[in-house]
């Protein structure tokens, strides 16, 4: 089996599992505890977040708070930054669903909220954010890299646009596509919060994580114990988070891994020959967004499925929706978004995989086109 | 003095000789119902009894109970031993804030010494004397204390009835065999039918990889969610993926929807005639799309003339469909958006009222035996 759907979520590597397992057995004590096992876990807990904090770039000062995983982060973030005295609150057209979502949530609650519009691209429209920018605007949320089309959006500028009109805004940036596979400087973007998720670098499902550069930028969404600076109360999932760490201490090197994934690609590419179809995004190259003309997109997934190689339509999250959101507002007609899948490759990826991958989508396509005829 | 559930039967009081079959079978009904429960189901002379639950468990049962098809009403009874002593002892000491009430008594031990009218009397007297703000009302009383004086020299004393889902046994009407989409409507027609004693067996029709696992396993879904009334359920799943294909090559495009569904009723009648099932079912409503206006219901009636075809939803809107649908819990799922088999393929004007001729002559160009037969040696059963 060929697995190219890995920003939906990855397998988790030994080195996680192991840690997994050693966490929730041997080391199960709850970190709260004032027994040595349990300050001991404590102190794994902080050695974990320093680990995640500089892959992030930035030095751990106690600003990374563990949550059940990306969606809660990013719930997070917004619903606990939030405060009455907001005027304005602008995410881009392209966000995850668990941002996108929570914006229109506070919207129907009489939030002045609005969008930032995509460029064709898949990039935020960097026009229409600083027309819509000015000093009313309190809080920003726009991700790094698109979960469906991978494309990369400047944060650094999003930054300087800010400062220049409203420097007081907080800016959150949801980095699960980006965390892991692209070089990543939190203080260089200057975004106050950042999001993360485990099970897309080989971690396990059911943890995420936030940045925060200021604790006094959230108040909690979830009260209880107090753990995690009392901003996210709950024991500590403390197996999943050492698993966490693994998985990001087994990285390898982000730009050798990089380098890797873009001669998959490009391996794959090199298959589809002359097929006529639409890259809809090329920037990381993580993920490859592909449209196709008369077909439904979903009927080559299948086909592909029963070759054995497991590909997407949309992104996994938006899959139960019909129309895609992100593809129609980067312009694309009916047609070209009815047409559309994504392949997502991994530093796991090999060539023979993509190579192979290709060649099978070449001739699903035509086995399709011929079908239909 | 023990708690238990009293079961009413409806219809069944009409089938005279037959009334033993039918009341066999709703006994095993019941009890397949209730087989996650720890109690006991009983008859007795014109009532079933639930005994020996928790009490816990009297809500969920009552819940689960009232969904077989025959039963007609349910309550919740206190069973004393028929004993004049025990019963007036009882009544006497029955306190209730009801302003008003009547007492009625069901006298089926015809060997009991008092007639109903009397004893109603008397009893009635006890509860006046026991609750001093109450006054008799016979007509509409805000409580009703029945008092079920039983053959088996048990008495039953309830106060409320609880209305239960009615029908026929199931499984006691042959069997049917229910084309089911993934819809809305075809559960709904399914539910109907079997609501009438009619065992259901779902037939559903898959085009892979124009239709996803997703699509397939909402429908195995929506039987399972059946199977709160049936009980189980077996559902046949036939590949249509190289069928739709042939028809989108070879026959007009307004024809695929016609034509579609001819097949589909020749492949029915040969599962029918495996199955023994005696009638295919399905979820049309007049007039809903164009492969159910009144020509195109002739035009795919002709093409099996073995079985008749049920349409329980054929004279109802699509609000009261949904109605139904929502409550027998099939709505939601019915609502899942997967492509099912007839969106695949959709040709842009389907033709509304086909002629039989056309549909004939479109149809000859297909090899139909070759594309059923592949089909039939490829399907899949499942026991949902």
């Amino acid at each position: 089996m060929v697995y190219l759907d890995n920003s939906a979520t990855t397998p988790i590597c030994n080195k996680a599992l192991e840690t997994l397992v050693k966490y929730s057995s041997e080391n199960y004590y709850n970190p709260s505890a004032i027994y040595l096992q349990g300050v001991s876990v404590n102190s794994d807990i902080e050695s974990a977040k320093q680990t995640i904090t500089n892959a992030l770039g930035v030095k751990y000062n106690n600003n990374l708070i563990f949550t059940s995983g990306a969606t809660e982060a990013n719930n997070l973030a917004i619903l606990g930054a939030y405060r009455k005295s907001f005027k304005k609150m602008l995410f881009s057209v392209g966000e995850h669903p668990s941002v996108y979502n929570v914006a229109l949530e506070l919207k129907k609650r009489g939030v002045d909220v609005d969008f930032v519009k995509l460029q064709q691209n898949g990039e935020i429209d960097y026009i229409d954010l600083e027309n819509k920018l000015n000093k009313e605007v309190s809080f920003i949320s726009i991700m790094l890299v698109n979960n469906e089309t991978g494309a990369i959006n400047d944060i650094h500028r999003v930054f300087e646009l800010k400062n220049k009109y409203c420097p007081d805004a907080i800016l959150h940036s949801d980095g699960v596509q980006a965390f892991g596979k692209i070089k990543i400087n939190l203080d260089f973007l200057g975004v106050d919060l950042f999001t993360v998720s485990a099970h897309k670098i080989f971690g396990p499902k059911g943890i995420g994580a936030l940045f925060v550069k200021n604790k006094n930028l959230l108040n909690p969404i979830i009260f209880g114990g107090g753990q995690e600076y009392g901003i996210r109360s709950g024991t500590e999932n403390v197996g999943a988070i050492m698993a966490f760490k693994s998985a990001v201490d087994d990285f390898g090197n982000i730009k050798d891994n990089y380098n890797h994934v873009s001669k998959c690609v490009d391996a794959f590419l090199g298959e589809l020959k002359t097929i006529n179809c639409l890259i809809n995004s090329h920037h990381s190259p993580y993920v490859l967004s592909l449209s196709f003309c008369g077909i439904n997109g979903e009927t080559l997934v299948h086909m592909m499925e029963k070759r054995d190689i497991l590909i997407s339509r949309g992104s996994a999250c938006s899959s139960k929706k019909s129309g895609n959101r992100i593809l129609e507002n980067m312009g694309l007609t009916n047609e070209q978004t009815l047409g559309s899948i994504r392949i997502s490759f991994s530093k796991n990826t090999t060539i023979e995989d993509a190579i192979f991958a290709g060649k099978t989508l070449y001739e699903c396509y035509n086995e399709l086109k011929d079908r239909l005829k | 003095m023990n708690k238990v559930i009293l079961l009413r039967f409806g219809e069944l009081y009409l089938k005279g000789k037959n009334k033993g079959y039918f009341e066999r079978i709703l006994l095993k009904n019941i009890k397949e119902n209730l087989k996650n429960f720890d109690c006991n189901v009983v008859k007795i002379s014109g009532r079933y009894l639930v005994t020996d639950f928790d009490e816990m468990d009297c809500q969920s049962i009552i819940d689960s109970v009232s969904n077989v098809f025959g039963l007609a009403s349910l309550s919740i009874a206190d069973e004393i031993d028929t004993d004049i002593k025990g019963i007036n002892e009882y009544i006497s000491n029955f306190k209730t804030e009801a302003k008003t009430f009547r007492v009625t008594v069901k006298r089926a031990d015809k060997t009991f010494p008092i007639s109903s009218n009397d004893y109603e009397r008397e009893l009635g007297g006890y509860v006046l004397a026991n609750n001093p703000n109450i006054k008799v009302k016979l007509k509409n009383p805000e409580l009703e204390l029945t008092v079920e004086i039983r053959e088996n020299k048990k008495t039953y004393i309830l106060t409320k009835e609880v209305t239960c889902v009615g029908g026929m046994p199931y499984g006691t009407s042959g069997r049917g065999l229910v084309l089911l989409s993934g819809g809305i409507d075809s559960p709904v027609a399914s539910y109907m039918m079997a609501k009438r004693g009619m065992e259901i067996i779902g037939l559903h029709f898959h085009s892979f990889p124009y239709t996803s696992e997703q699509a397939k396993n909402k429908v195995k879904k929506l039987a399972k969610l059946l199977t709160v009334y049936t009980g189980h359920m077996t559902l046949i799943c036939c590949p249509f993926t190289k069928i739709q294909e042939e028809i989108h090559k070879h026959c007009a495009p307004e024809f695929m929807i016609t034509i579609m569904r001819r097949i589909m009723m020749r492949i029915a009648k040969i599962i029918c005639d495996k199955y023994e099932a005696k009638a295919i079912i399905t979820g049309e409503s007049l007039a809903q799309v164009a492969s159910q206006t009144v020509e195109s219901i002739n035009v795919s009636n002709d093409a099996q003339k073995t079985y008749p075809v049920f349409r329980p939803c054929i004279g109802m809107d699509k609000t009261e469909i949904i109605n139904i649908s929502q409550k027998i819990g099939t709505f939601e799922t019915s609502i899942l958006p997967y492509e099912d088999c007839c969106t695949v393929f959709l040709p842009k004007n389907p033709v509304i009222k086909p002629s039989l001729d056309k549909a004939i002559k479109e149809e000859s160009k297909l090899n139909i035996d070759e594309l059923i037969n592949d089909a039939l040696e490829q399907l899949e059963v499942d026991e949902v």
